[in-house]
């Protein structure tokens, strides 16, 4: 009974984005904290993660789906003198959109949350 | 009667321990709640009526004497039985998240919010749960027989 | 570890760039000094960031703070305390628009850390409030 509240696929689906959009986080703080680092490469969620999620949102099921690792870009090219090849710019344009992302998964789970509660109380 | 005795002594709001007490007074109460209840006849017309007991039969039920009388009956103390243990599975986790935040060990905020929001809807479920069974089980006591 | 997340590494970021432009800021301010506590003219200071790597992800440290050996220039200035028997003043390798530069872009990324580290707080503002 209890476990039939929480297992809407929506619900489920944001709490993992939730993880993941914390790691991607990570990656892009991880970036920007080595902009000046010679040699460093820039490193983020592997490139197929969203169209596997994805599809697995599709079906209806994601309780398979694992939270990736973060793995070096292959697709940053250009680079500095020193090997460098973060762009300061394109990471702090992806954390600005990535923190969005965060807050609004967030605001998902709350409402599912809140909503659970007025429907158990029967009080708005 | 030991149901309305035992589900009134249920205290919800003693966490942990609390639950697992719950879960064995429910049983109990519901377990002595049937065969008591269900030895008038026509106290079963107003138990399908309240619809304390879902999918009983009449017939079934008919001088049952014991807790293991009826298939559904069992069926409806296992059931409450199950979600308490879930109620308690989700206030434990929730625990295990303040516990690996306390001592650094998470840095997953979000996910310790959210298990304690959850552990908390599903103790209130719970509770109103309990709530409406006493009142139905009130209702049922105040009929004239 | 970290409630608010990354900010062990931003933390490393902001640290090692601040070091850097205290290196900078020390380079100007020694960009006239003949005379080091060596006895020879000033050498300019240079960081070298390297990445460490961390549980959550690769923070940044100051390697090694090492000196430019270049030798800069000398002047003829046969009046002057440190000239050497044949006028010339060895003077500190520091250029002025080099360290400028170290100190823009510097100034940049420590910029930049903060940015995240106030993002960082926002989405965890957020996740606190959570159902309420």
């Amino acid at each position: 009974m209890i476990q039939g509240l929480f297992s809407n696929t929506s619900y489920a689906a944001s709490k993992q984005m939730l993880d993941v959009t914390q790691l991607r986080h990570d990656a892009l703080a991880s970036n920007l904290a080595n902009v000046e680092t010679p040699g460093y490469k820039r490193i983020d969620l592997p490139a197929d993660f969203n169209q596997d999620f994805a599809s697995h949102l599709r079906s209806g099921d994601v309780s398979g789906v694992q939270i990736p690792s973060l793995t070096e870009d292959t697709s940053a090219t250009s680079q500095r003198l020193d090997g460098n090849n973060v762009e300061i710019d394109k990471e702090l344009l992806q954390m600005g959109s990535n923190t969005t992302q965060y807050e609004t998964l967030s605001e998902f789970v709350s409402n599912s949350i809140k909503q659970l509660k007025v429907a158990i109380s029967g009080q708005g | 009667m030991s149901l309305l005795g035992s589900i009134s002594s249920i205290n919800p709001l003693g966490g942990l321990n609390k639950t697992s007490d719950m879960a064995s007074a429910l049983q109990e109460g519901v377990g002595a709640m049937i065969p008591g209840g269900l030895g008038k006849t026509q106290e079963l017309a107003g138990l399908t009526q309240a619809g304390a007991l879902d999918g009983v039969s009449t017939g079934a039920l008919a001088g049952a004497g014991s807790v293991q009388g009826s298939d559904s009956s069992s069926a409806f103390v296992n059931f409450l039985d199950n979600a308490v243990q879930e109620v308690n599975g989700k206030m434990n986790a929730a625990d295990v998240q303040e516990a690996k935040m306390m001592t650094g060990d998470s840095s997953n905020l979000h996910q310790t919010v959210i298990s304690m929001q959850e552990a908390n809807i599903a103790l209130s479920l719970m509770v109103n749960v309990r709530n409406k069974l006493v009142e139905s089980y009130q209702e049922l006591m105040r009929m004239q027989v | 570890m970290d409630m608010i997340p990354g900010i062990d590494v931003t933390a490393s970021a902001l640290n090692a760039e601040k070091i850097r432009m205290d290196v900078v800021a020390q380079n100007i301010a020694n960009a006239n000094t003949t005379r080091d506590t060596d006895g020879h003219a000033y050498q300019r200071k240079m960081v070298s960031f390297e990445s460490v790597l961390d549980a959550t992800g690769k923070g940044v440290q100051v390697g090694r703070i090492s000196s430019d050996t270049t030798p800069g220039e000398t002047i003829y200035q046969p009046g002057h305390p440190d000239a050497d028997k044949n006028g010339m003043v060895q003077m500190p390798n520091v250029h002025l628009s080099t360290e400028m530069v170290d100190l823009m872009s510097s100034s940049r990324a420590y910029e930049a850390n903060l940015s995240v580290a106030r993002n960082a707080k926002q989405m965890a503002t957020k996740a606190l409030s959570i159902g309420k």
